[in-house]
């Protein structure tokens, strides 16, 4: 079987704070969290990156990241909550499993997500602006000859994977290299 | 109806003392990245990083537990895209998705919005600390949200196990389908051996129901979960 702490944990659920289940996802309370009430929350199947997940996963996922969230507001009397998904190795995502991070927040609770504001020029915005959209636009026209070339309708079934992109490839190799 | 006036007024008027509901209608020029009717894409003007996107409701929603559900899923999936556009775009090789709700999670406006971060190595960004805590306390965090979910789905625990059983059946169904059109002669003939010898079949009837019960076992076990879907079919 797969060599996903993720799945091993899907795996012996009733050795965790489970709080909620259903047939797609599973949301755990984090064993060492940022702070009390910390959950996170993912597929049951494995998905190592947000960009695998198909769209029918994404729809029901984050319907249920905001009811908890909601959940975590009412019930952990926070004053706010956060969701953070840290996707690649880069961004700190640590386990080769899609999560979400629902953090309660608290005033002064030594948590600092803030950043510091990178002020960019008008131009060089412009320039941000063009390369993403050129980026977007290029991806819309291999959907739409996808669809030309694709008629059958997608299956509904969860375990279907998205089609094979190289650079998604590329990022699932290296998260599954992490131990 | 006072009360309902006047929480109306401090609606509108939020709405329209809303910087981003006037980048919305366009009276604020912005760096568009992507629009369609439920939703708009810019640049945020104080980057955290190069490319840094936010991800914009139409709709004024002051915070996220009063956006409806198909908003949510609309937006995470142009989220999605939009995390994709960037790792690509500006070869990144990794994305954060933040969403902040309430002054205390550092929400600055009061206009629901998904941040999408490219991400650059040891950026120091969204570092989620880490802290040992008792067993009791985790106990105490799952009993209090747990109860309060239970609540907000209308959920029993009984009626949640029921669900799942009916779930599983569907997607029983569905695996038969899909094993039906993929399988091979080859297969074909294993398979009919399989139900030919009794004890097999005995066997894996057996494995049946505890399979129905954890549904985990029963993803994991792709190989043995279709023989037994053949078996019915």
């Amino acid at each position: 079987m797969r060599e996903c702490d993720v799945c091993k944990i899907i795996e012996n659920k009733d050795s965790f704070n489970l709080i909620y289940e259903d047939s797609i996802c599973i949301a755990i309370i984090h064993e060492i969290p940022a702070v009390k009430g910390h959950v996170i929350l993912f597929p049951k199947e494995h998905y190592p990156i947000f960009e695998e997940v198909p769209k029918k996963v994404i729809n029901h996922i984050f319907k249920i990241t905001n009811k908890i969230s909601t959940a975590i507001f009412d019930s952990m009397s926070c004053q706010g909550t956060n969701i953070i998904i840290n996707n690649g190795i880069t961004a700190g995502q640590e386990l080769p499993h899609f999560i979400i991070n629902i953090i309660p927040r608290f005033e002064n609770d030594n948590i600092n997500f803030e950043w510091t504001p990178n002020k960019k020029s008008d131009s060089e915005l412009d320039i941000t602006q063009t390369i993403i959209k050129q980026a977007l636009n290029a991806k819309k026209e291999i959907e739409q000859k996808k669809e030309i070339t694709n008629s059958e309708p997608e299956p509904i079934h969860i375990q279907n994977k998205q089609p094979n992109k190289v650079f998604i490839d590329q990022m699932t190799t290296r998260m599954h290299r992490i131990p | 109806m006072s009360e309902n006036n006047t929480t109306q007024d401090v609606a509108a008027m939020q709405k329209e003392n809303c910087i981003f509901c006037k980048i919305i209608d366009g009276e604020i020029p912005s760096k568009k990245i992507f629009e369609d009717e439920l939703c708009l894409a810019t640049l945020d003007i104080n980057p955290a990083s190069e490319g840094h996107i936010i991800l914009l409701p139409k709709e004024h929603y002051h915070i996220m537990p009063l956006v409806p559900d198909e908003t949510i899923s609309h937006l995470f999936n142009i989220a999605q895209k939009l995390s994709l556009t960037l790792l690509r775009g500006l070869s990144m090789q990794g994305t954060t998705t933040f969403i902040a709700n309430g002054a205390a999670a550092g929400q600055k406006a009061p206009h629901f919005m998904i941040h999408i971060i490219p991400r650059l190595e040891n950026d120091g960004l969204f570092k989620i600390p880490k802290n040992h805590i008792s067993k009791e306390d985790l106990l105490i965090s799952q009993k209090k949200i747990k109860g309060r979910i239970n609540l907000l789905f209308g959920l029993k625990e009984k009626s949640e196990n029921q669900k799942k059983i009916d779930e599983n059946n569907d997607v029983q169904k569905t695996k038969i389908k899909e094993t039906d059109s993929e399988k091979t002669n080859d297969e074909l003939n294993e398979l009919n051996n399989l139900i030919n010898d009794k004890e097999e079949k005995n066997e894996l009837n057996k494995e049946k129901k505890p399979n129905i019960e954890n549904e985990n076992k029963e993803e994991k076990k792709n190989a043995n979960l279709d023989d037994i879907a053949n078996l019915f079919g």
